[in-house]
């Protein structure tokens, strides 16, 4: 089978004297597929992304990409082969859309280059992918937050990585745009790449996830398809406090009670 | 982008126009206007337009690029639209090296521009360190507060070498540093500021694109760019250097590296691709202009800094009453 991700026995403390904050997981991702990360706050999802994107080195464990050691990749490659959208990205000077979806090119330029034809071609597609290209030229800092969030995926779309993190894409998004960023993972996993989101919303996350993934204190709980992980009995582990799922036509429906 | 090259043509016409102009300004042989037949058949206008006016042209339009460009590089690796040398402790810091250079080390000019230098990288970092180690309000308060109080403290111990220097000798030196002008500029003095500054514009100048990607969140830099730091650093040290080279000889210059990124970005948008092109054009037109009205008003120098600040500090409060000013959110 091939994978694009996988971790062995991975271990992470910010420091020596703190309690580990991901501790011996284990996990592949395919090619082409979505992956939600589930869990309550600061159990670790945000951390287990900025791992896989180098931000924070792991004290124990590996990393592969495409079944090679992440130290065998030159971090030049590593920027190419990783987007990442942060949670709140910020902006200090507002860029035009299409100036600041241009700046994902950058793992593909040289030091000193400066964008040209090709790069603009780049972002016009992910523009046009995440349905934004008809607003190239408004200033970003005047966007709606749905309409933010869809330029940043952009911004990581011009990158070309093969592996996508998005954490919490669908914070702050009303229900349209939700749908919106849903299916926009979708598409991307179609084009081949590798989907990783994290996400408070197990029903978004069975909308479009192949995998769900349950996290608590840094510990995997379960990881498998929808139907499987999200039980009563795995979420109110999960989380801590009684969950209701309710099979439906469509599959599981989580409520809390 | 058509509109925009429009202002951008228009800019480098008013700027070319200015230095022109500029030739013709000054108070010899009469106030004001010199006129063409004077600069043909007199000789000492002559005299004066090749060895006074032009120097000092050539140093007030490198000092005015020199300012905007480190201005906008500090704007954009602090992603603070607020902050320029005069706020982080580099020009405070520049002064009192100077200032201990006249007064303590012999006043050569080695230890004088050797001095400032030292302090003007010391300022930077000083103030980068303290904003680390504040407890409270976000990143752009807490770098304004620490370069206020760093700029403050350079500023006390430049009073004390003010209140130890020799009135006769060194104290006239160390007044004219602290104002900040261009009299006395020579060609000597003009080779040796654009020897070490137009390298570090030509540096800041190439990276222009890269500067976009610098003001982004540390996340973002990290997923998109190999070596941040190499490149943060770089910049940060060119900006320093060639802001130090700078002021060494022109003393303290306040206020351009604020106000004129600002304006740049108003006029042209953000990007700095174009934005630091313009910053640089309109950083050297500001300062000649100024430069220009500061020998030729009064029958005395008014001095720049003064002029500057006046101006500048004008601009800043109609910017900041207009709600033009854009802040970061969040």
């Amino acid at each position: 089978m091939k994978t694009a991700v996988a971790i062995q026995n991975l271990s992470f403390a910010y420091d020596k004297q703190s309690p580990p904050v991901i501790s011996d997981m284990n996990f592949s991702l395919a090619p082409g597929t979505v992956t939600a990360i589930l869990g309550a706050n600061g159990v670790g999802k945000t951390t287990l992304l900025y791992i896989l994107l180098g931000l924070y080195l792991p004290n124990k464990g590996e990393l592969f990409f495409f079944k090679k050691p992440v130290s065998h990749y030159k971090t030049g490659r590593i920027k190419q082969l990783i987007g990442m959208v942060s949670q709140n990205e910020t902006l200090p000077f507002d860029l035009s859309v299409e100036e600041y979806v241009l700046l994902g090119r950058a793992p593909h330029l040289g030091l000193l280059t400066i964008p040209g034809k090709a790069d603009r071609e780049a972002v016009e597609i992910a523009l046009a992918t995440v349905g934004m290209a008809h607003m190239a030229q408004k200033t970003i800092t005047r966007l709606s937050s749905g309409e933010k969030q869809l330029v940043h995926v952009a911004r990581a779309l011009a990158q070309a990585p093969e592996i996508l993190l998005l954490d919490e894409p669908c914070s702050h998004l009303d229900l349209m745009n939700t749908r919106r960023m849903l299916m926009l993972m979708k598409t991307i996993a179609e084009q081949g790449r590798t989907v990783l989101f994290t996400t408070h919303d197990p029903n978004a996350a069975a909308a479009v996830a192949h995998g769900i993934m349950l996290v608590k204190k840094g510990e995997l709980v379960a990881f498998g398809r929808a139907e499987d992980v999200l039980t009563s009995d795995l979420l109110t582990r999960t989380y801590g406090g009684s969950v209701e799922v309710v099979g439906t036509d469509h599959g599981p429906f989580v409520r809390t009670m | 982008m058509g509109f925009s090259r429009i202002k951008i043509f228009l800019i480098l016409f008013l700027t070319i126009f200015l230095i022109i102009g500029s030739l013709f300004f000054g108070r010899y042989p009469a106030p004001f206007i010199t006129s063409l037949s004077d600069i043909l058949n007199d000789k000492l206008v002559q005299n004066v337009i090749l060895d006074i006016r032009i120097p000092r042209i050539i140093a007030a339009f490198v000092t005015g690029m020199v300012l905007a460009a480190s201005g906008t590089v500090f704007q954009m690796i602090f992603r603070n639209p607020l902050v320029d040398a005069g706020f982080l402790g580099v020009s405070g810091g520049a002064a009192f090296g100077a200032s201990l250079g006249i007064v303590i080390l012999g006043g050569t000019v080695p230890a004088i521009q050797g001095s400032a230098a030292f302090f003007a990288f010391s300022g930077l970092g000083l103030s980068w360190f303290i904003a680390t180690r504040i407890k409270f309000g976000d990143w752009v308060l807490r770098l304004i507060l620490s370069g206020i109080a760093v700029s403050a403290v350079f500023a006390s111990g430049t009073g004390l070498l003010k209140y130890l220097a020799d009135p006769l000798r060194e104290l006239p030196e160390l007044t004219f540093w602290l104002l900040g002008g261009l009299w006395g500029i020579t060609w000597v003095d003009t080779i040796q500021i654009s020897a070490v500054c137009l390298p570090c514009l030509f540096i800041i100048f190439l990276f222009r694109w890269r500067l976009n990607l610098l003001s982004m969140q540390d996340e973002t830099i990290f997923s998109l760019v190999a070596n941040s730091s190499f490149e943060r650093i770089l910049l940060l040290l060119t900006a320093v250097l060639a802001t130090s080279a700078v002021v060494c000889k022109t003393g303290q210059i306040g206020w351009v590296g604020l106000i004129v990124p600002h304006m740049a970005r108003r006029l042209c948008g953000s990007d700095a691709q174009i934005a630091l092109p313009v910053s640089l054009m309109l950083g050297g037109f500001f300062l000649l202009f100024c430069d220009d009205v500061s020998r030729t008003l009064l029958s005395g120098e008014i001095p720049l800094g003064i002029l500057t600040s006046f101006i500048g500090a004008g601009l800043f409060l109609v910017f900041l009453m207009n709600r033009q000013l854009q802040l970061k959110k969040g």
